[in-house]
């Protein structure tokens, strides 16, 4: 995947004096992949929606601060993850829901009868959710955006303010956890994924 | 390359297309714009209310340090007059430190409304 194209330099000028037309523009270009970043990080423990809105209102707020010393999709990225991370704090702080009835993934057609079904693309990503909850925001934040939303180590680091070393580390630490959890939690079925309360495999061995 | 965690990364790919296929609301757009609308002033204006809230925050600090501060001296002549009427003297009787440096520097004002030198 090539990088991104950034935002065009008329349109972030027009963010920063204030046109809220320009940051609408903004959203048609990058509301989605704000959105799914957001989402991820912030899991179940909050609306991804009314945090997208915080993350947009922020960029437009200060967009006049950006300098152009990154690409503009790339600050976007630093500030909606800023406003996630603290969506997190605040609703682990004032838990909406009780952990149990969160985040389940939707319900199982019965592998015995059709394997297949019970583990469409829907149900992977529920359970990866399920997952990504266990790790730590910090190490959230450099997950979905280097496995799910496919930026480079430079892009990460630069967006959430950080060495690349640190990023690399903090990956491998989020990936030897997930996989912990994965392997703990799953078992293979002919290249899906099945929750384990519907074994049909031995489970794979820890890595 | 072989990956160090195969369980993860085919979870990975297998949620991938759903990921990607995530769109946020139809609706959140138009909310997000609106709620700009409404939320924030350009920011020329921002900094034209920067400057108002500088100015506000001077115009307390004097009022503050107006009020605050030992009463002023007023016309200066007057004052002497009126300690020495009192007290036959004109020492730093009711005067702060600042007023008997501003009349230290000022002997005419003094030697004037005293009456002349003693």
């Amino acid at each position: 995947m090539g990088p991104r194209e950034d935002v065009p330099l008329e349109v972030v000028r027009r963010l920063a004096a204030g046109d809220a037309d320009a940051l609408g523009e903004v959203f048609e270009r990058e509301g989605d992949r704000i959105y799914r970043t957001v989402r991820r990080i912030c899991g179940q423990d909050a609306d991804a929606e009314d945090v997208t809105q915080d993350a947009f209102l922020r960029i437009f707020a200060k967009a006049h601060q950006f300098r152009g010393q990154s690409r503009f999709t790339t600050w976007m990225t630093r500030v909606a993850v800023s406003v996630a991370l603290n969506a997190l704090k605040r609703s682990r702080r004032h838990p909406a829901a009780p952990l149990s009835a969160v985040a389940e993934p939707p319900a199982a057609t019965d592998p015995a009868t059709d394997p297949v079904a019970a583990a469409s693309e829907q149900e992977a990503l529920a359970l990866l959710d399920r997952l990504i909850a266990g790790l730590s925001p910090k190490l959230r934040a450099v997950f979905v955006l280097r496995e799910m939303e496919n930026q480079s180590y430079e892009e990460i680091a630069e967006g959430l303010g950080l060495r690349p070393g640190t990023v690399m580390s903090r990956l491998s630490r989020a990936r030897r956890r997930l996989a912990e959890m994965a392997g703990s939690r799953l078992t293979p079925d002919s290249g899906r994924w099945n929750d384990k309360k519907y074994p049909t495999k031995k489970p794979p061995e820890a890595d | 390359m072989e990956s160090d965690h195969p369980v993860l990364d085919r979870l990975l790919a297998q949620a991938q297309p759903a990921h990607s296929a995530e769109r946020a609301g139809l609706g959140l757009a138009n909310r997000v714009v609106a709620n700009a609308r409404a939320a924030k002033p350009a920011p020329v204006l921002a900094t034209f209310h920067g400057i108002l809230a500088a100015a506000a925050c001077v115009a307390v600090y004097l009022g503050l340090a107006a009020a605050l501060a030992p009463a002023p001296l007023g016309d200066p002549s007057m004052v002497v007059a009126d300690l020495d009427g009192r007290t036959g003297g004109w020492a730093t009787r009711g005067l702060t430190l600042p007023d008997v440096g501003f009349l230290a520097d000022r002997p005419e004002l003094l030697l004037a409304d005293a009456g002349g030198p003693r």
